[in-house]
């Protein structure tokens, strides 16, 4: 039988024990990704459709009807390809807390890990971290099919300060998607596509950031609100950096890269705070977990 | 959040529990089918929101202690409170008032331990168990999730499918396990970690009498012969008399009686037990029942399982001449009768005799 000191020497094992359920969510993600295998080879064989749908409307633009993509230095085809791998990365930030809290739930997962010590923390840190993994997968598949398909040439300068960009644009986005994910329990939001937040500013990004095409081909007041968006300023940013023609400091990035480090700081304490509300709410009213 | 200054004795009680309460708001929300589509969980949470709170006391102020080396029995019908009890015990809920302890742990205050302390195994939990794991995958999946090393951990599992008869099926995935089988799932992660302290939320519900069997005798060799210590909720009298050397009886979130079996039995006192057994015995006849002489409670149980027969229990003050004015009364309302026959109590005459109503109900 566990002894009170076999109890107090588990809960020593702290981060550690922390991790391995990270990573065990993380594979269990993959093998339930894997399972159905039909599904699986569906899913991977979109991702390639997708990506070589936005190559062959690259090609239906004449490089001269499009002047403020040729300000880019890029073709249509690559300025639209970079706009969805980077709005794809962004885009899981926004929805992927909602959506480990809403699999946690209805897969049950939260009636196993509710019982350990940082099992809920763990489950949302290994789903969250999956789902960038699945993103990366269709960023990678964009580039293969770009390169296998179109012929491209991959030619990344400034490797490093992309990185940045993407990492600033993931902080800029952390706290909406807490804030979303706690409308699971603030809100009652326990359903697919119910992240009123993902709502908002999801919709408002296809139109208004940037990803299909310049935000200069917008009415003034649409470019207006259109900045106000984390994503215009993090995806003209990665633009500019991937073919070079901006380093970290050039006065248009300088600005983009402020926004979005402000806008974090802004909305992140406000999304950790709903998040921690939400999961104080949930506990209260055991709406975490669904049979036990 | 109103806690009281009880102290825990950890060396005497597995479990204490101090005035618990734990209540839910009850709203309702917009009736579904009404064609909102994805807009419906608006328009439900501002109806609900501008409802009046209505509060309803899913467990009301419950005071018990579980000695160390003893399984208490929980007893009640549905809807009593049992498993939100459980759930609070196993941090699974906040509780509202009161304090409580499990293994000398505050739940409260220190949820962490309170969580490598206990193993709550619920009905239908099996349905946590991940589908995309194999069976033995499972397992290791929870040793991972209480720090147990790996070689120790591949150990126990060996020792545990082969003990529960599971070992042909470890590469198998749980949708292709019968429901005795999942339940066994569970009960290995129990034999596996072995905490000191087990709350078992009617393990053997759904399970054929065989598979009902073996649970009980998994709970009796390896929770109770291994000195654990918990808490044991059901319906079923027989499993809670088996098991437990203590149960309490819970009604409406209240512990009504708590006792051994024979103490609560006592307390059924100077009543005699009558037990009809009818095809079907309609409520105005039980009405008729309750007004005779000597007759203090009737109540029904409706046809089992099995859809046979409906069990009246009939609590008499004198039995003189009562099973002749019963057997007369029923036979003039057209009732045909198997049987009449007097019974000695049992714990759910002891539920009858403190609510008017059976378990079962």
């Amino acid at each position: 039988m566990m002894s009170t000191t076999a109890v107090t020497d588990l809960k020593r094992q702290g981060f550690r024990q922390w991790l391995s359920l990270v990573y065990f969510t993380l594979k269990n993600a993959y093998f339930g990704w894997t399972f159905f295998l039909p599904s699986f080879v569906l899913i991977m064989a979109q991702m390639f459709t997708a990506a070589a749908i936005y190559y062959l409307m690259g090609r239906l633009v004449d490089p001269g009807a499009a002047s403020d993509v040729a300000s880019y230095h890029m073709g249509y085809g690559t300025y639209i390809v970079t706009g969805v791998m980077f709005n794809l990365i962004l885009s899981t930030t926004l929805s992927a807390y909602h959506q480990a809290w809403l699999s946690g739930y209805w897969a049950t997962q939260f009636d196993t890990y509710l019982q350990h010590p940082g099992g809920v923390t763990a489950y949302l840190a290994g789903s969250v971290l999956f789902d960038y993994l699945i993103s990366l997968i269709s960023t990678v598949i964009y580039v293969i099919v770009g390169i296998g398909l179109f012929g491209i040439t991959i030619d990344v300068p400034n490797l490093p300060v992309v990185l940045v960009i993407l990492v600033l644009g993931i902080f800029s986005l952390t706290g909406l998607g807490l804030l979303g994910a706690s409308t699971f329990s603030l809100l009652n939001a326990k359903q697919q596509g119910q992240n009123p937040v993902d709502w908002l500013v999801g919709f408002g990004v296809a139109l208004l950031a940037g990803v299909y095409f310049p935000p200069a081909v917008l009415p003034n007041w649409l470019q207006h609100v259109g900045r106000w968006l984390p994503q215009t300023h993090a995806i003209r940013a990665a633009r500019l950096a991937l073919n070079g023609q901006s380093g970290l400091t050039a006065h248009g990035m300088r600005d983009d890269l402020l926004y979005l480090v402000v806008f974090g700081a802004v909305t992140l304490p406000i999304g950790m705070l709903a998040f921690a509300a939400g999961l104080r709410r949930a506990q209260r009213q055991g709406t975490l977990t669904r049979w036990s | 959040m109103a806690v009281n200054a009880a102290t825990p004795d950890p060396e005497r009680f597995a479990v204490e529990v101090y005035g618990v309460r734990k209540r839910f708001i009850s709203r309702e929300g917009l009736p579904l089918g009404w064609g909102f589509g994805d807009a419906h969980w608006i328009i439900s949470s501002l109806i609900k929101y501008r409802q009046e709170r209505q509060w309803k006391n899913a467990v009301d102020g419950v005071d018990l202690t579980v000695r160390r080396g003893e399984l208490l029995g929980l007893l009640g019908p549905n809807g009593a409170g049992k498993t939100t009890f459980l759930r609070c015990l196993a941090t699974l809920l906040r509780l509202d008032e009161g304090s409580a302890f499990v293994n000398g742990y505050d739940v409260v205050r220190q949820p962490d331990e309170v969580k490598l302390s206990m193993n709550l195994i619920g009905s239908g939990q099996w349905s946590a168990f991940d589908w995309g794991l194999t069976v033995r995958q499972n397992l290791h999946f929870f040793g991972t999730l209480y720090g147990i090393a790996k070689a120790e951990r591949n150990r126990r599992i060996d020792e545990t499918l082969e003990w529960l008869g599971l070992t042909g099926r470890a590469k198998d995935k749980p949708p292709t396990l019968s429901a005795g089988e999942r339940q066994k799932m569970l009960l290995a992660k129990a034999f596996m970690v072995r905490t000191p302290v087990f709350f078992l939320d009617e393990p053997t519900v759904g399970l054929d009498p065989d598979g009902a069997h073996q649970v009980r005798e998994f709970i009796t060799r390896e929770l109770i012969g291994s000195g654990t210590s918990g808490i044991l909720t059901t319906h079923r009298m027989d499993e809670a008399e088996d098991l437990c050397a203590r149960v309490a009886i819970m009604d409406h979130g209240r512990v009504v009686a708590i006792g051994t079996p024979l103490e609560l039995k006592k307390t059924v006192g100077e009543r005699s037990i009558l037990e009809i057994r009818a095809r079907r015995v309609p409520r105005d006849a039980l009405q008729t029942l309750r007004t005779l002489p000597g007759i203090r409670t009737a109540v029904v149980a409706p046809a089992g399982e099995e859809g046979l027969e409906e069990s009246v229990r009939l609590h008499c003050e004198d039995l003189n001449g009562t099973a002749g004015r019963v057997a007369d009364s029923l036979a003039s309302a057209g009732i045909a009768v198997s049987s009449i026959e007097t019974t000695q109590p049992t714990l759910e005459d002891v539920f009858i005799a403190l609510t008017n109503k059976r378990i079962a109900q």
